[in-house]
């Protein structure tokens, strides 16, 4: 056997990997550093917006109401009055211009700031309560009385303070940040200004008040009895809860907000321009044929044109009005070249590669500035600007270097743009900046080749350079360069844990099995954290949830449901009391039915709220930039677009609910040690008092991922199950109900607030994330990826595996990170869909020191020793800490 | 494929899945127990003893005294909460860690049969197969269970799994020929030149070691040999050591790679885990400076280097 070189490997393909596009510029140089000045700013970007301070801007919310008002009673459709009002907000907001922007535009008056949609009201009762200290003061008694009075009725006010007393005890993150408003808050805060402040609290909101879109939908959802009375009943009672992104429907289901996650057709903006678009709406407009709806709607696109139009022509106002007033010569010509830009774009077709990325960052913005923080992500931006680096790189009109710098820019800009003002009372479970408006990189083209060029590794580059948390995205297929995942290998080995990689087989299958046409299946991109559509032609997609331990919970309680705030009767259906059942089957046969009434409801629930949109708040600015609207004339939330979906996330979690099956498989149907009661009544307890249990549980061998195949055929038999039911549905634009299993930090809210599962999981402790397992025996990472491609991947349009790898255990040279890619593709081949390395650094080590019992999965490896972190001694982890920070 | 009982049981301490340090592409690791050394440095003592033990960890222990109940010894008590193992009369018997959920308390070493052993590894087959691995059999000293090894081996050999063998030389000679049959790479360790200091850091001299070395290499070359050097401070890292290590290895013909493990203090707490408390070296980390004065020295007798650690 002839010793390893680097050449002599060949990848899991077979085919010693070539490079798409030979030139210099796609080979593995080390990372592209782009001007001294540049890196400098743009290293000072990331500081202000780490370091800074976000503020509310009230001047969307002001301008909007002002023109709703107006046009109320004008007898305008929906549609008109939201083209009208956003124009209104177009035509009159203030525009920043920043000394540090090469790429101008920003969604508020400020650099980093935050918009308000009062209409929608996801955040208004957020903002009712907790800008003002006494607000929260009124509004926190209010909660605690009602609470007290629910929990007096259910279950004793006393056991229930005395257990979140020993959660606390035991680390349980506090339930809120005290009293501390937004702007007081540590966590994720926000400025105001009292003279914004005031008009807020004392016009704006009062006027939305029981108008916005989540009013509504709360009393759509209450009146169709999509909600259970145990769910409206503990909501009255627990009014504490402001936050408005998710309402639940039932313990174990619940209803995503927001219209929905979506890309926009930036490659036809691009090529025609605003103009180019206008002239199609024209052209529509001259058929004799069209309904008086389709020529509302049409007008309104055509009116949301104009006014994103309008919004970069003020914003290139703004910056002439500072170019004028500009002594420095240098700055000056800085301004004249974004002055340049942003007179030609999105107005007209882009010429340059700046052009093209100025364009598409003014229509996101203008569009964000509609629906904030639906997520508009950009898709494919590898394939979408390489026409334009391409012809300028050949003209000499610009270099790698420059682009990279543009690049990372837009990466940071991306990240300021997903910001919320979450509620206080989840404040511990959120962060600031969430990196869930992914750029998709390679994968396929439409005809099947590797769509893999230069652009793809430059912003590989410059996402590990500039560091922000925008996810990268990146389609990896058999013919995905082996250089390329290298690259990625020594990025991540370097610290960077931005990117996620994704099946290019079992994405295109499963966008092939919801509907897509196989070259729209080809040409996936991801929005949101993980989910797969196809850009430009998919109207916006809300994921819902499915809360699988609940549900468990629920069937083992026969329709009743436990809350750490007691006892809801009828949460579920009946599905029969376990310990009559004879065999394990008959319980995950009830536990499938009553998951497909939980399916049922989240359904119900979610086409009432796409219906609400569609009545309520059309989103014009969005069908005028997605492929079908123009053609149908209808708007995207009224199913204009090519493609529609819905979605429902499976999650927390596979992972417990697997393992508490298996356990119960083992212990009470096949070993007949305990009763499914026995396993109740300890779970109420939290396990105090039941150690002998609970030591059983512990013990049961073989849970979900380690690869062991029992454990697995239960995981499998869930989901199959569960998805399976999904492909039954249409939504209420007449696309797919999809499936998803992405958690985001909701393992740890939920966790927080649930009991105690049968797999040993203590009360009020996070749940495991998406797809991870929660018991890692021995196995390693190779068990780990074995269970998890085990799932139905080809049925699921998204899910996220997060793995946690030292830097060391990614390679600390080229020989080793092949091993790694060649783990990552066996795995793919295996069936696995998704994996997003978060590479530990020193901080995520402090932290495994101060709670291993969610670290038990970290490996640190070197050398010929290789352990858990969490079972080393203190010492050797801090010296482990203090190599790991200088990239050992 | 299935593998009849062939009598033959081994005792384990470990199995490693992703490793990739331990030859070509991914392998699984598997730890026979048992070394005849003792080697003041090192890192898996729970390796060096033949027969299956229990190791404590404290971090991990919630103090809830089922194994107090349990040890009929009673090598275990709890005192305020804390729990505190006598392993002096610890007789290893592993109950304790029957009984522990929080696996504070563990065995280490399992006995396994072949048959058993395979189940476990192969499962990664896929990944061996996609990166060009397989297995790799260290300790350990592996060639202390020689029945159970050549069974192992020729069983992963059966199914088509590459071999590696993780050994410290340290063997007697009639071995090498069934090993020769089964073992596709040697990762030979070669750790000090001169017999006298080598007996005095691992308990054996080298020259039976030297002896399999060179009987090796003439009999596969070095296509099929790896030779590792862990650098030791004050043992074996200054320049003559080395010169005289990089003697040896070109005076037997050897042209490879030769792998580097500079030295990291991470073993401590696996002693303690032990109860061995006094046997721990704490000994500072290899510099990185005479790590890189290392490699040149091999560089400059045309032998290229490669780093573990």
């Amino acid at each position: 056997m002839v010793p390893e070189t680097a050449d002599a490997i060949p990848d899991a393909a077979g085919v010693l990997s070539g490079v798409v596009g030979s030139d210099a510029n796609t080979t593995r140089e080390s990372a592209c550093m782009p001007a001294p000045t540049d890196a400098e700013r743009i290293d000072r970007l990331r500081d202000r917006y780490q370091s800074g301070r976000a503020t509310l801007s009230v001047q969307r919310a002001r301008l909007y109401t002002e023109s709703w008002r107006k046009t109320e009673g004008e007898g305008l459709s929906a549609t008109m009055r939201v083209a009208t009002a956003m124009h209104h907000v177009y035509a009159h907001m203030d525009h920043c211009v920043d000394p540090d922007d090469r790429i101008a535009g920003h969604w508020t008056e400020g650099f980093f700031g935050m918009p308000i949609d009062i209409e929608r009201g996801v955040f208004n009762s957020v903002l009712r309560t907790e800008l003002r200290t006494r607000d929260m003061v009124a509004a926190r008694t209010k909660a605690l009385m009602s609470a007290g009075r629910y929990l007096a009725r259910k279950r004793g006010l006393k056991s229930f303070v005395s257990e979140q007393r020993q959660a606390r005890a035991a680390g349980a993150a506090p339930l809120d940040m005290g009293l501390k408003t937004l702007a007081a808050r540590r966590i994720n805060p926000f400025d105001i200004s009292g003279h914004d402040r005031r008009e807020l609290l004392t016009e704006l909101l009062p006027y939305w008040d029981s108008r916005s879109l989540v009013d509504r939908l709360q009393v759509e959802l209450e009146r169709a009895g999509i909600v259970t009375q145990g769910t409206l009943d503990f909501a009255m009672a627990v009014s504490g809860n402001t936050s408005r992104q998710v309402l639940m429907l039932s313990t174990a289901s619940t209803l995503s907000t927001i219209q929905g996650h979506v890309i926009l057709d930036y490659a036809t903006v691009l090529r025609l321009g605003l103009v180019g678009l206008r002239e199609q709406v024209r052209q529509r407009l001259a058929d004799p044929g069209l309904s008086a709806e389709q020529r509302d709607t049409l007008q309104a696109l055509d009116l949301s044109l104009d006014g994103v139009g309008l919004f970069s022509q003020r914003l290139a106002g703004r910056i002439r009005e500072q170019a004028g007033a500009e002594p420095d010569a240098a700055r000056r010509l800085v301004l004249d070249g974004m002055l340049d830009n942003c007179l030609h774009v999105p107005l007209h077709p882009a010429r340059t590669f700046a052009q093209a990325v100025q364009s598409i960052w003014i229509v996101k913005t203008a569009v964000e500035l509609a629906h904030p923080v639906n997520l508009h992500c950009f898709g494919r931006l590898d394939q979408d600007l390489y026409p334009y680096y391409k012809s300028d790189l050949d003209a000499g009109r610009i270099d790698p270097v420059a682009a990279q710098a543009l690049i990372e820019e837009l990466l940071l800009k991306i990240m300021s743009q997903n910001i919320r003002p979450e509620s206080n009372l989840l404040g511990n479970f959120y962060h600031r900046f969430f990196g869930s408006s992914p750029v998709t990189l390679a994968g396929l083209r439409r005809d099947g080749s590797d769509a893999t060029n230069e652009l793809t590794y430059l912003f590989v580059r410059a996402a590990h350079r500039c560091r922000a948390v925008t996810n990268i995205a990146v389609r990896v297929n058999e013919k995905t360069p082996e250089d390329l995942l290298l690259l990625i290998a020594e990025c991540m080995h370097d610290g960077t844990s931005s990117f996620s990689l994704f099946n290019d087989d079992t994405h295109v299958e499963a966008m092939r099995r919801r509907g897509f046409a196989e070259e729209d299946a080809r040409d996936y991109a991801i929005m949101g954290c993980v989910e797969a559509t196809c850009p430009g032609k998919t109207g916006s997609m809300s994921a819902n949830a499915l809360l699988l331990s609940r549900l468990l919970d629920i069937t083992l309680r026969n329709g009743d449901a436990r809350m750490p705030m007691g006892l809801m009767a009828g949460e579920g259906m009946a599905t029969g009391d376990p310990d009559r059942f004879e065999t394990f089957d008959q319980l995950l046969e009830a536990y499938l039915r009553q998951g497909r009434a939980a399916i049922e409801r989240i359904v119900n629930g979610s086409n009432t709220r796409d219906r609400l949109y569609a009545r309520m708040l059309p989103a014009p600015l969005i069908s005028a930039f997605m492929d079908g609207c123009i053609e149908n004339g209808i708007d995207v939330t009224g199913g204009g677009a090519r493609y529609d979906l819905a979605g429902i996330s499976f999650v927390n979690s596979i992972a417990n609910t697997t393992d508490a099956l298996f356990v119960i498989k083992k212990l009470v149907y096949e070993r007949r040690r305990f009763t499914v009661s026995q396993v109740l009544a300890a779970i109420d307890d939290n396990y105090v008092g039941h150690e002998e249990l609970y030591r059983a549980i512990k013990r049961v061998k073989g849970k979900w991922g380690n690869g062991c195949a029992e454990s697995d055929d239960i995981a499998k038999r869930i989901m199959d199950g569960l998805v399976g039911e999904t492909y039954r549905y249409r939504n209420a634009k007449d696309g797919p109900v999809v499936a998803y299993a992405i958690s985001m930090t909701t393992h740890t809210i939920d966790g927080r607030l649930s009991i105690a599962s049968a797999d040993g999981r203590k009360a009020a402790t996070p749940f495991a994330a998406s797809c991870n397992p929660y018991n890692v025996e021995e196995s390693g990472v190779t068990g780990v990826l074995r269970s998890v491609a085990s799932l139905p991947h080809r049925d699921i349009m998204g899910c996220a595996v997060n793995i946690r790898l030292h830097p060391s255990a990614i390679g600390h040279h080229d020989l080793a990170r092949r091993k790694w890619v060649a783990l990552l593709r066996t795995y793919f081949n295996l069936g696995g869909g998704q994996m997003q390395p978060t590479v530990v650094d020193a901080q995520t080590l402090l932290a495994a020191q101060q709670t291993p019992e969610l670290y038990k999965d970290l490996i640190v490896k070197v050398g010929g020793y290789s352990t858990y972190f969490v079972d080393l001694g203190r010492e050797i982890q801090d010296e482990i800490i203090a190599r790991t920070e200088h990239g050992a | 494929m299935a593998h009849e009982a062939t009598g033959s049981v081994g005792v384990i301490f470990d199995i490693q899945r992703y490793c990739v340090y331990d030859g070509p592409g991914i392998r699984t690791g598997v730890f026979l127990k048992g070394c005849p050394m003792r080697c003041f440095w090192c890192h898996n003592p729970e390796s060096q003893q033949c027969r299956p033990q229990v190791r404590f960890l404290a971090t991990r222990c919630d103090g809830c005294g089922a194994c107090v109940e349990r040890c009929d010894v009673g090598a275990i008590r709890l005192r305020k909460g804390k729990l505190l193992w006598d392993f002096e009369h610890c007789n290893d018997c592993g109950e304790c860690a029957d009984v522990c959920t929080e696996n504070a308390f563990a065995r280490i070493g399992e006995e396994l049969s072949v048959a058993q052993t395979m189940e476990r590894v192969m499962a990664d087959r896929d990944f061996f197969a996609g990166s060009h691995g397989g297995v790799t059999v260290s300790g350990g000293e592996p060639t202390m269970q020689p029945e159970f090894l050549l069974h192992l081996l020729r069983a992963l050999r059966q199914d088509g799994i590459h071999t590696a063998l993780d050994t410290c030389g340290h063997f007697p000679g009639r071995l090498l020929p069934q090993l020769l049959e089964t073992v596709d790479l040697f990762l030979f360790d070669i750790k000090h030149a001169d017999d006298q200091e080598h007996q005095r850091a691992t308990g054996f001299g080298n020259r039976r070691i030297l002896e399999n070395f060179r009987d090796l290499l003439a009999k596969v070359g070095s296509a099929r040999v790896t030779v590792r050097v862990p650098l030791v401070p004050g043992f074996n890292t200054e320049p003559g050591d080395i010169e005289a290590v990089i003697e040896v290895l070109t005076s037997a013909g050897y042209e490879g790679e030769v792998h580097l493990m500079p030295y990291h203090g991470w073993a401590k707490s696996k002693y303690e885990s032990l109860g061995r408390f006094g046997d721990y070296r704490d000994l500072s980390d290899t510099p990185p400076a005479d790590t890189d004065r290392v490699i040149a020295q091999f560089a400059a007798h045309g032998l290229e280097t490669r780093l573990y650690g």
